[in-house]
């Protein structure tokens, strides 16, 4: 069953449409990622799935509830980490998340324990009796985060959290969000790196509409086909690279960007398979012995510039 | 409980805000000092010219009436009446009194005498003060000049007493001689002359007739007898001239006595009338005489009271709304009314404790007396404080920004204060804005508090106004609870 289903939704605020017609289906106990420039719609997106706003056409389904009708039971269910820190700034760590918890959990020592693993597990500890205005940004994350987890949510939406924080937070949330088993998680950031290390699916959002979806794997694979690949050959000292270089550019190979730095070459290639073979049987010809050959799959950020640039060629 | 859980929050949040506790502790000690001072201290000894042109024993009254007064500081001043003016509009006097000359021939000729003042105007309420207090030199200048007046006339009456007196010895000695004379000359006396004459006549007639012989002789008798007969008649006739004037002298006099008696009744009647004009008038205060702070203070609580109900409420939420707290919240199982009424329980507290505190305030700082039952007016203060809580929660549920905000609640808060009987009561607004009044949670607790505080009456004599801020803040409560949102939209 899909934690969550969206089927054609569309949020518009006055003329400006910051969702159109958006259809997710997020598998359950999954990292999804949604990805997206600033206005992509994002954040429309996840607090139209936590029931802060109400979309103007679509449904939205949440462990098979109606988002609309029973948003009180899908509630006890869901959790979300706000993009701002929102906190009580007079409370301390503590007092925040047996507040928090205490929406939740009814039983008091089972609160108290839940808060002790997760003080424990966000390293918040010492910190524990330190109030909120007093902690620096990396630990006011940590807490707003332990804060939502809580209650062992089923679902948890976090929107945008490794905002403005620190490498050493990031990587303890990072790893939090990986150690989770039966939660499906939704993720927003700005950074595709983040997303491509930590997102089992990932959703590309632009103007309010989908523009790729599938795993990182997935999208990859796919768009090499479309990029292309990068190939960097490096040579033996003695070899003379220009004649190489000069050979390449003269063939009729299915290659672009031939470049060269240092005793280095590197190319790009739609048809890795057959463009590798010509190359190397070249080499042979040329004599020139090679001590290495990397080849680089493109990346997700440059996926996404791509299609950027087309969705904007295309306005 | 999760109610429990977000009372025990909301109290922390509260509590921990030190600044905020501070303001709290402040605010209603600032107000109340504020207000105690500037509408308890009098204004008084304004510098003042007095201009005597007439320099009489009259208008040395009018003098010293300004003299007396608490209001009035004469200073002293040798210039003219366009000098004196011009120290009004310099500021070196804010009122000038001009006593022109023939003041006092005017009163004393009973004709209206007249005295200019001059008034700095410029400001409202010293001008206002010195129309008052002029008003009071005037009756008290009038009240001595009217002595001075009964004082000359009862002077006059003595004078003209003296001269009826001795007009009546010269009438008392006339009437002696007269009635002396008239004695000497009564008419009996007279008659018995006559008779005695006509039996001497008719005696020398009948000697005449016995003895022809002694005629001659008895002739010139009989002739002379009478003449004396003629003289003695024409005697009679004087004595009843002489009686009817004496008469008509003692009747001239007794009209002047009389006249005399009319005007000693008319100067002592004229003396009561006139030392009873400028009468003081016997006031009975039904509730004591109070200053007009006392009469604010039921305001001034109310103001305090509503002022940080709307404003506490209304901050907290949007304050909430702004650090997205509110958010998150709205995404838990949370129920709002579980939220707003944890909000409400905490601040109706809070504004228990602030109830005590002014109300403390107000009499260990001023002496504020309380006429009825203080828990009385504490329970007032309560319905009054949950109905303000229960309008910062609608205005919370309307405003999106604390600039919103920050805008709106005094926009409430100054009309709310303006026609809710604080300073003047609502009869002195015209009939539609006394009903806007009747929206205004503040009319019924001031309403309501000066009964107990300044008449002494008990809650029962205030029902109407308690079941209204009941029923106002049971309505707006529920209301604000209703309307407010867990949606950002």
């Amino acid at each position: 069953m899909s934690a969550i289903e969206i089927k054609g939704v569309t949020k518009k605020f006055g003329k400006f449409t910051a969702v159109n017609n958006l259809s997710l289906s997020i598998p359950e106990n999954k990292i999804f990622g949604l990805l997206g420039s600033n206005g992509a719609g994002k954040t429309t997106t996840i607090n139209m799935l936590t029931g802060l706003l109400l979309p103007d056409e679509g449904s939205i389904k949440i462990l098979g509830m109606d988002a609309l009708k029973d948003i009180e039971k899908i509630r006890q269910n869901i959790s979300l980490v706000p993009q701002t820190i929102s906190l009580y700034e007079n409370l301390t760590i503590y007092e925040n998340m047996e507040f928090f918890g205490g929406l939740y959990i009814s039983n008091n020592q089972d609160l108290k324990q839940r808060i002790e693993d997760l003080l424990n597990i966000f390293h918040l500890l010492e910190k524990r009796n330190t109030k909120i205005m007093n902690l620096s940004g990396g630990y006011q994350r940590r807490c707003s985060i332990a804060c939502s987890v809580l209650s062992n949510p089923k679902i948890l939406f976090l929107d945008e959290p490794s905002t403005g924080i620190d490498i050493y937070t990031n990587k303890i949330i990072m790893d939090f969000i990986k150690s989770l088993e039966n939660t499906t998680v939704i993720f927003t950031t700005h950074s595709i790196k983040e997303a491509e290390a930590i997102c089992d699916y990932l959703v590309f959002l632009d103007r309010g509409e989908k523009v790729l979806e599938g795993s990182p794997k997935q999208i990859v694979k796919e768009y090499s086909k479309k990029i292309g690949e990068k190939i960097i050959i490096e040579f033996d000292i003695s070899v003379d690279i220009e004649k190489v270089k000069d050979y390449l550019e003269k063939s009729d190979f299915n290659i672009r960007n031939l470049s060269s730095v240092g005793k280095s070459i590197s190319f790009e290639t739609l048809d890795i398979g057959n463009s590798v073979i010509d190359v190397m049987d070249s080499l042979k010809t040329l004599k020139s012995h090679f001590l290495n050959v990397d080849i680089i799959k493109p990346k997700l950020e440059d996926i996404f510039n791509l299609i950027m640039e087309e969705r904007n060629e295309n306005r | 409980m999760r109610i429990a859980k977000v009372i025990k929050k909301e109290t922390f949040d509260f509590i921990r805000d030190k600044g905020f506790i501070l303001t709290l502790i402040l605010e209603p000690l600032v107000l109340i000092l504020v207000f105690g001072y500037t509408f308890q201290a009098d204004i008084n000894h304004l510098n003042t010219i007095v201009i005597d042109k007439d320099n009489s024993n009259y208008s040395q009254q009018v003098l010293e009436a300004v003299d007396s007064s608490e209001y009035f500081n004469r200073i002293n001043f040798s210039g003219t009446l366009e000098e004196a003016k011009d120290n009004l509009k310099s500021g070196g006097a804010r009122a000038v009194f001009y006593i022109p000359p023939e003041f006092d021939n005017k009163l004393k000729n009973a004709t209206k005498a007249e005295i200019y003042m001059y008034i700095d105007s410029s400001d409202y309420t010293i001008y206002n003060i010195i129309k008052g207090a002029s008003g009071q030199v005037v009756k008290d200048s009038l009240q001595d000049i009217v002595k001075l007046i009964v004082t000359d006339l009862e002077s006059e009456r003595d004078i003209k007493q003296q001269r009826v007196n001795q007009i009546q010895d010269l009438v008392n000695g006339i009437e002696d001689k007269a009635k002396k004379t008239l004695d000497d000359i009564s008419e009996i006396k007279l008659q018995d002359s006559l008779n005695s004459l006509k039996d001497l006549e008719d005696s020398l007639n009948a000697l005449k007739s016995a003895n022809p012989n002694l005629t001659t002789y008895i002739n010139p008798i009989l002739e002379k007898t009478e003449d004396m007969s003629v003289q003695i008649e024409n005697y009679k006739t004087s004595a009843e001239e002489i009686n009817k004037t004496s008469n008509e002298l003692d009747q001239t006099y007794r009209d002047i006595q009389n006249r005399m008696d009319t005007i000693h009744l008319e100067l002592k009647t004229l003396k009561k009338d006139f030392l009873s004009f400028p009468m003081d008038i016997n006031k009975q205060y039904s509730y004591g005489e109070i200053s007009y702070f006392q009469y604010l203070t039921p305001a001034i609580l109310t103001l305090i009271l509503f002022f940080i109900g709307v404003v506490l409420t209304t901050i907290n939420i949007v304050d909430e709304r702004n650090s997205k707290t509110l958010f998150r919240i709205a995404t838990t199982p949370l129920k709002k009314w579980e939220l707003l009424g944890s909000k409400f329980f905490v601040f109706f507290i809070v504004g228990i404790i602030e109830a005590v505190y002014v109300l403390l305030l107000a009499i260990f700082l001023f002496k504020v007396q309380i006429a009825g039952n203080i828990l009385d007016a504490f329970i007032v203060l309560i319905l009054l404080m949950a109905a303000s809580i229960g309008l910062g929660l609608l205005v919370s549920s309307i405003v999106k920004t604390m600039r919103q905000a920050i805008m709106l609640v005094p926009l409430l808060i100054i009309p709310a204060v303006l026609i809710s009987q604080t300073f003047s009561p609502i009869e002195v607004m015209p009939k539609f804005m006394q009903y806007v009044a009747y929206v205004s949670p503040m009319l019924y607790s001031n309403v309501a508090l000066r009964e107990i505080m300044i008449k002494g009456i008990g809650i029962e004599g205030v029902l109407t106004e308690v079941i209204v801020l009941g029923i106002y803040a049971i309505v707006t409560v529920l209301i604000g609870i209703w309307i407010s949102k867990k949606r950002i939209e």
